[in-house]
């Protein structure tokens, strides 16, 4: 029980980690631009309820609904700002004494891995603290002018310290894998932002369909506190066996199995919060709409991998990503079982998710191929991002009737008939194949 | 090989005693590649050995090994006596390690850098404000303290990093090409720094390609290429082994006479150990026997002759010699 304590102690309270880290934070201007621009997004979400709520006042004689929105509207804002702020700056928290070569001198001067690991977390909650701070008494006004009980407000209280702590772990943990901080920022953001937004979607309707998810409250915001916590201690133990050269291969392992648990989460959850819609006609459009969001975050996690980790090959991280893009395609299919009943999800639907698809595996073996070239990553991702916008509108030349503007208005999409998806499949599929084998040459050369 | 295998530094009388560091068999391999080809190496307490060798032969990555920055690897080390692979924890607690980079925080102060470090190597709180201050004191940093730690010329920041390295008051200080990029000064002042830190006691293991400052307060020395010991004991040894070796029983001693010069070069060519001399002004230098008898029998002879010596300086062993005479395989 003593040792226990010892440890707990050596954790939290006499972690010099945390107490080097926040004199150093402190000190940094962008840590308080980080607080003011959170102060920001909230006050906005405030200003913007107030102002409907007066609308309403003047309307209807009533503050009665003020109260639900606000509490609605300051979460989603302020897990928007934590899912993108916090693992932004946690990403800098490892990589970069990993990039300054302090972390061997961290480890030689005796501290536990585990200790760096929870001395980085804290040391992020610590500046993500204002985060939450803010919320509260936004909260307590909300309680004040009714429309909300107080159950929902401890558990959008808990939702956001859940939702933060798990995005801070998750930020220190692809932090704690990657060599930069300049690479582990970006990656954060996909990592962090996504889980982030699964905790978000069902505890508070997400930021997608806030206001229109039906069913149990309670319930799902039990799952998602439980998914939170879970997400943490996994990070927890990423970020930890990162540290710890002995586990190795078990964290090689746990690592791959954590990316693609991820993403897969990721791939599930963004689909499935468009099933919350309940306008019918929105379905083809958030099913193109996810469909693209998945190409992006699937051709940087490539990017990010073949870049940073300067793996053997790009073309070995290939099965890793085709993986995540088989479970994104469960997911896929899933999200087209629930969509089965409507009749405006049809074959144009599916006909574009296999060119994104195909889309997806093109550009990040382009982007692979940058990456061996030994670009940085921003150079490498940000030329491949353009290849992929490219691609798109390649797509829709190939594809007689697709309109751009049409697709960035209505996402009316439509394939006229099969013989003009053959030439959007064959290019992808052509390119797919040369970059790869470009890449592996590059791979046995260089 | 000079030092033939095992690679074992320690001399008679240390051998009784746990060394500071023990190395059997050590491999290390990246790919295919193997940058440590199975190193046997004894280094006893209390040594200042440098660590020798062209680029890429290894230093860093034994260093790492032995600063517990690197487990993959084949074999055993022992520091202190101390299973580096399984008694990590404690072998930390016993060795300072400067990088070959400056590895600082900008944003801190001295006091706070070096408090940092303190509490981070488990120093008492009640201790800690103390060590801080012994080794400000001891890296002369008394008069710097009030500047950021990102702020300070390399030579001071090299002084900064040896001072955390300290701070647990380390028995084994292991050093990677800490005299690189320095000018001569701060090479002057942090070779007295660790010639006092040795004088306290602190095994020193440093690596540098400087040979010629190394050779002036190395006792012992390791010489590695392409992964493998090439020589490895004390540093009068190695040179008494490759004179041996080389044939070269003869070595120069400068004397500077007072009064004259020319009756000092006539008694030195009456001395059967002299072979060459040379005159310049008042200093007469000869080639002699290589024996501490030979040149004390000749300043002997030049002042029973009435010629007063005030200086005899024998040849300075060159490092760079010998490294060259051992990795060209001359000697091995």
């Amino acid at each position: 029980m003593t040792a226990l304590l010892t440890t707990f102690s050596s954790l939290l309270f006499d972690n010099p980690i945390i107490e080097k880290d926040a004199l150093i934070v402190l000190r940094r201007p962008r840590t308080v631009v980080l607080w003011v621009l959170a102060l920001l997004v909230v006050a906005v979400g405030v200003a913007a309820v107030v102002f409907e709520g007066s609308h309403r006042l003047d309307s209807w004689g009533t503050l009665s609904p003020v109260g639900g929105h606000l509490l609605a509207i300051t979460s989603g804002l302020t897990l928007l700002a934590v899912t993108v702020l916090v693992p932004a700056f946690a990403s800098s928290t490892i990589a970069g004494e990993r990039e300054h070569g302090t972390l061997p001198l961290l480890l030689v001067s005796g501290l536990s891995p585990l200790q760096i690991v929870i001395g980085k977390l804290a040391a992020t909650l610590l500046v993500a603290a204002p985060f939450v701070a803010l919320c509260l008494p936004v909260f307590g006004v909300s309680a004040l002018v009714r429309g909300v009980d107080v159950g929902e407000i401890v558990l959008a209280a808990a939702g956001i310290f859940a939702t933060t702590v798990a995005a801070a772990a998750v930020g220190v943990a692809v932090s704690s894998h990657l060599k930069r901080a300049s690479v582990a920022a970006p990656a954060a953001l996909v990592f962090a932002g996504i889980p982030g937004l699964l905790c978000a979607a069902p505890t508070f309707g997400s930021i997608i369909s806030v206001t229109t998810y039906e069913g149990s409250l309670h319930a799902v915001a039990g799952a998602a506190l439980v998914a939170a916590a879970a997400i943490t201690l996994v990070s927890v133990y990423v970020a930890w066996s990162a540290l710890a050269p002995r586990l190795a291969p078990r964290f090689k392992r746990a690592t791959q199995l954590y990316m693609t648990v991820t993403l897969g989460l990721a791939a599930i959850i963004v689909p499935l919060s468009g099933v919350a819609g309940d306008n019918p006609d929105q379905q083809p459009a958030v099913l193109v709409a996810t469909g693209i969001l998945l190409a992006f975050v699937f051709h940087f996690y490539i990017v990010a991998v073949a870049c940073d980790l300067r793996a053997p090959a790009a073309w070995r991280v290939m099965p890793k990503a085709l993986l995540v893009l088989g479970a994104a395609g469960v997911c896929l299919l899933v999200r087209f079982f629930f969509a089965l009943g409507d009749d405006s999800v049809g074959t144009n639907e599916r006909r574009i998710l296999v060119v994104l698809v195909l889309q997806v595996v093109a550009t990040s073996s382009i982007g692979a191929v940058l990456a061996r070239l030994r670009l940085q990553l921003p150079l490498a991702a940000v030329g491949s991002g353009l290849l992929m916008v490219g691609f798109l509108i390649a797509s829709g030349i190939l594809i007689e009737t697709f309109s751009l503007k049409d697709a960035l208005g209505t996402l009316n999409f439509s394939f006229t008939s099969r013989s003009n998806i053959v030439p959007a499949v064959a290019l992808w599929s052509g390119v797919s194949v040369v970059s790869l084998a470009l890449s592996r040459r590059r791979a046995a050369t260089g | 090989m000079i030092g033939s295998s095992p690679s074992v530094l320690a001399t008679t009388a240390t051998t009784t005693t746990t060394p500071a560091v023990s190395v059997q068999g050590l491999v290390r391999r990246y790919g295919s590649f193997v940058a440590l080809k199975g190193i046997d190496l004894v280094i006893p307490r209390g040594a200042i050995c440098g660590l020798i060798g062209p680029n890429g032969a290894g230093k860093t990555t034994l260093l790492s090994i032995l600063a517990t920055l690197d487990e993959d690897f084949e074999g055993a080390v022992f520091i202190d006596g101390l299973d580096l692979r399984t008694q990590t924890g404690l072998v930390r607690r016993r060795i300072g390690f400067v990088p070959d980079h400056t590895a600082i925080y900008d944003a801190l102060s001295i006091p706070e850098y070096l408090g940092f470090f303190a509490a981070a190597a488990a120093v008492p709180v009640d201790r800690r404000a103390a060590a801080v201050a012994d080794v400000i004191a001891r890296c002369g940093l008394q008069s710097i303290l009030d500047r950021p730690a990102g702020g300070l010329s390399k030579g001071l920041t090299q002084r900064l990093c040896v001072a955390r390295a300290l701070l647990h008051r380390p028995a084994l200080l292991l050093l990677d090409e800490p005299a690189s990029g320095l000018d001569p000064r701060a090479r002057i002042e942090l070779k007295e720094l660790l010639k006092r830190l040795a004088k306290d006691g602190v095994t020193i293991l440093i690596s540098s390609h400087i040979l010629t400052e190394l050779g002036d307060f190395c006792d012992h020395v390791v010489v590695l290429e392409r992964g493998e010991v090439k020589a490895a004991d004390r540093v009068d040894a190695l040179f008494a082994r490759a004179q041996a070796h080389t044939g070269a029983a003869r070595r120069r001693l400068t004397l500077e006479i007072v009064g004259d010069a020319v009756a000092a070069e006539a008694i030195c060519k009456t001395s059967a150990a002299v072979f060459d001399i040379q005159r310049d002004g008042q200093l007469v230098s000869v080639t002699i026997t290589a024996t501490p008898a030979a040149n004390a029998a000749l300043i002997r002879a030049l002042v029973d002759g009435g010629v007063d010596v005030a200086a005899a300086v024998p040849e300075r062993l060159n490092l760079e010699a010998l490294f060259l005479t051992i990795t060209r395989g001359g000697a091995a």
